[in-house]
């Protein structure tokens, strides 16, 4: 990946995310009460200061970022358990991320407990485990564990496909 | 008071507690054994599962998983010149040139004893501190509070070395999401986006598994390709030292304890900077400074026991102030509010027995510590050969199953994945992720305080007329015109190089 992506993704985009963000605050800040009758603060007061500071220091980071090298991790030896090759390290977290996000958008469908078994078999493929072995395995630990968790932690069941059957 | 501490006794030494000490330890030995995972991490990733525990099991819990971690960390330190967890960084200087004289038994004894003298010491000490500081605590204002509150955020990003704008970034980040929900005085909803679930704000411990748990999830599955090739470890040799031995190491792992418990105090330190101050000191006074670095037993005991003992020590102003003195202090408070118990001046007054009981607890914690790390000594060395590829993605289902467990709602599995992806830019951006934590719990008490000193007061700024408020001010300008005047000679330094 070259210097100039590496900058833009991980420098750039969030300071540009900081900017956006304390403007958001500082707006809604502006537009509520900043100094009531009793001569204290408004509740607009505290997102106003934060917020401007937040673009401000947002801003300052944006112009002195320079250097990126060696922000994204290089891949000596990209094998799997298998001896099969492994995605490139930028390319394993973006993955991780979209299953992470296709799970949190299926666990109301699908449910509780399978949503986070099969998030666990495809997070275990991308970070190198393709056994057949490993997958069910995989598979299996993550019904028990979310399962007992669940338990655990009071979840209302029935919630789910899998969650129905295991409650009937 | 002899009631309250029956009453702490009685639930500190009930079936579910001791049940609880013993499960947090095992889990704790485990986690902090295995580089990359935390003792703040496996804290922050159990969080959610002390919700369906009473307060005292779920706390012995908790403190059993980090107190454990952190002792566990030391392990990978020695055998393989990899801290387990940032507080032990200190420890391979000394830790791995013994395991490479074939002393690696001894060292872990070493580091396991030193671990117990140094977490109990400070347990007694914060006992004895913890309710005089509580009577100071609800003596004050809140033009004091509010400067109070100030000066820990602030002394935390001054702290943040070389990187003190990243610092006050990572703080202001943290204030701003803890501006979401109800202003503190007025009711008023502010930045709810019309969503009636963000009217109690953003859901603290989605936050913290976020930017603790998946955060580092996601940096170690960008590295899980680096990890096979660590496993080379080397001969165990003695584990047993003698009654001398032990009295030779005793005064220097004292001495460490006593350093460590005061930087432990400090907002914002832990047990990096303790274990490498009282590394340096100890050497400092050493008659035999030539035999540090290349495996001094002293050095292992001084890391280790100023480690465990800062970690007391940020219990009190956590306790008597709700200021948190490290990351896992921070976690704790989560944990208290989860059982609605609000960490500050009126724990005492409200929550004697369950402080005591943290301490007893505490004390628990390091005795089981050492039982079982002496107990499995060569076996907690055995769990570095865990597959990372395996025990990343579990962690990750963990993390999801805590955070949609709580209230079973999806928004606080985004609130963790935004703010897991959100800690793994900082990762890499080099911002620290502590003052993001300290501004998300001090904000509301800032901003009460702040405006409850304004509307007492007419809107007059009573700050710069009480003494205790202007001594903190005072503290909060010297500190960064320090850092300042540092700044510009470092900068002068490297010009005059050039």
């Amino acid at each position: 990946m070259s210097n100039g992506l590496q900058l833009f993704l991980i420098k750039t985009i969030p300071a540009l995310f900081g900017v956006l963000l304390g403007v958001a605050w500082a707006v809604w800040g502006l537009t509520h009460t900043l100094v009531p009758q009793n001569e204290g603060l408004g509740a607009g007061a505290f997102p106003l200061f934060g917020g401007t500071l937040l673009c401000i220091l947002s801003v300052w980071c944006l112009k002195v970022s320079r250097d990126g090298s060696s922000l994204v991790e290089e891949t000596d030896d990209p094998l799997d358990a298998s001896g099969q090759s492994l995605s490139p390290p930028a390319v394993r977290v973006t993955q991780v991320i979209a299953l992470l996000i296709i799970c949190s958008i299926v666990i109301v469908p699908l449910g509780f407990i399978l949503s986070a078994s099969v998030f666990c078999i495809a997070a275990m493929y991308v970070a190198g485990e393709r056994t057949l072995f490993g997958i069910v395995l995989s598979f299996v630990a993550a019904l028990v564990l979310s399962y007992v968790f669940s338990q655990i932690l009071h979840v209302a069941l029935p919630n789910g496909i899998i969650e129905g059957w295991i409650y009937q | 008071m002899n009631e309250i501490l029956l009453h702490a006794l009685s639930d500190t030494l009930s079936l579910s507690s001791l049940l609880m000490v013993t499960v947090g330890v095992l889990l704790g030995m485990v986690a902090g054994a295995i580089p990359g995972i935390s003792a703040t991490m496996a804290v922050a990733v159990l969080l959610p599962f002390t919700f369906g525990l009473a307060p005292v099991p779920g706390l012995m819990l908790l403190l059993g998983v980090y107190g454990s971690a952190l002792y566990s960390g030391a392990i990978p330190a020695i055998l393989l010149n990899v801290p387990g967890t940032p507080g032990a960084a200190a420890t391979t200087i000394d830790g791995y040139p013994m395991a490479q004289q074939g002393k690696a038994g001894t060292a872990l004894s070493v580091s396991l004893v030193a671990s117990g003298v140094g977490g109990i010491f400070a347990v007694l000490l914060v006992s004895v501190l913890t309710p005089y500081l509580s009577d100071f605590a609800l003596s004050v204002g809140p033009a004091e509070m509010f400067t109070i509150c100030l000066f820990s955020v602030l002394i935390i990003v001054s702290i943040s070395k070389g990187r003190m704008i990243r610092g006050l970034i990572s703080a202001v980040i943290g204030i701003c999401i803890a501006m979401i929900g109800q202003d503190p005085i007025e009711g008023t909803n502010r930045l709810t986006f019309g969503m009636p679930i963000m009217i109690s704000g953003a859901n603290f411990i989605a936050v913290m598994i976020g930017l603790f748990g998946v955060s580092e999830a996601l940096v170690q599955f960008e590295r899980i390709h680096k990890v096979r090739s660590l496993i080379h470890m080397t001969a165990f040799g003695k584990v047993a030292l003698s009654l001398k031995e032990w009295l030779h190491l005793l005064p220097s792992t004292i001495y460490s304890s006593v350093i460590g418990f005061i930087i432990g105090v400090l907002p914002g330190t832990g047990g990096t900077i303790a274990s490498f101050v009282a590394y340096n000191e100890v050497r400092r006074v050493s008659t035999h400074k030539e035999r540090f670095g290349k495996g001094d037993p002293r050095g292992v005991g001084a890391t280790e026991s100023a480690n465990h003992a800062s970690m007391a020590g940020a219990l009190a102003p956590m306790l008597t102030l709700g200021i948190p003195g490290d990351a896992v202090s921070a976690i704790l408070i989560g944990a208290l509010r989860i059982q609605g118990i609000v960490p500050g001046p009126r724990l005492f007054t409200e929550n004697a027995s369950l402080v005591y009981s943290l301490f007893m607890g505490l004390v628990l914690v390091y005795s089981f510590t050492v039982i079982i790390g002496f107990l499995g000594i060569r076996v907690w060395a055995q769990v570095l050969r865990v597959p990372s590829r395996l025990l990343w993605p579990i962690i990750l289902v963990l993390c999801i199953v805590g955070t949609y467990g709580i209230r079973s709602n999806v928004l606080d599995v985004y609130m963790m994945i935004g703010c897991g992806i959100l800690g793994f830019f900082m990762i890499k951006g080099q911002f620290p992720i502590i003052p993001l934590i300290v501004g998300l719990i001090l904000e509301p008490i800032i901003e009460e305080s702040l405006r409850q000193a304004l509307i007492i007061h007419d809107g007059s700024w009573i700050f710069l007329t009480k003494p205790l408020c202007l001594v903190i001010l005072g503290l909060i300008a010297l500190t960064f015109a320090g850092r300042a005047w540092v700044m510009t000679r470092d900068r002068r330094r490297l010009r005059r190089s050039i």
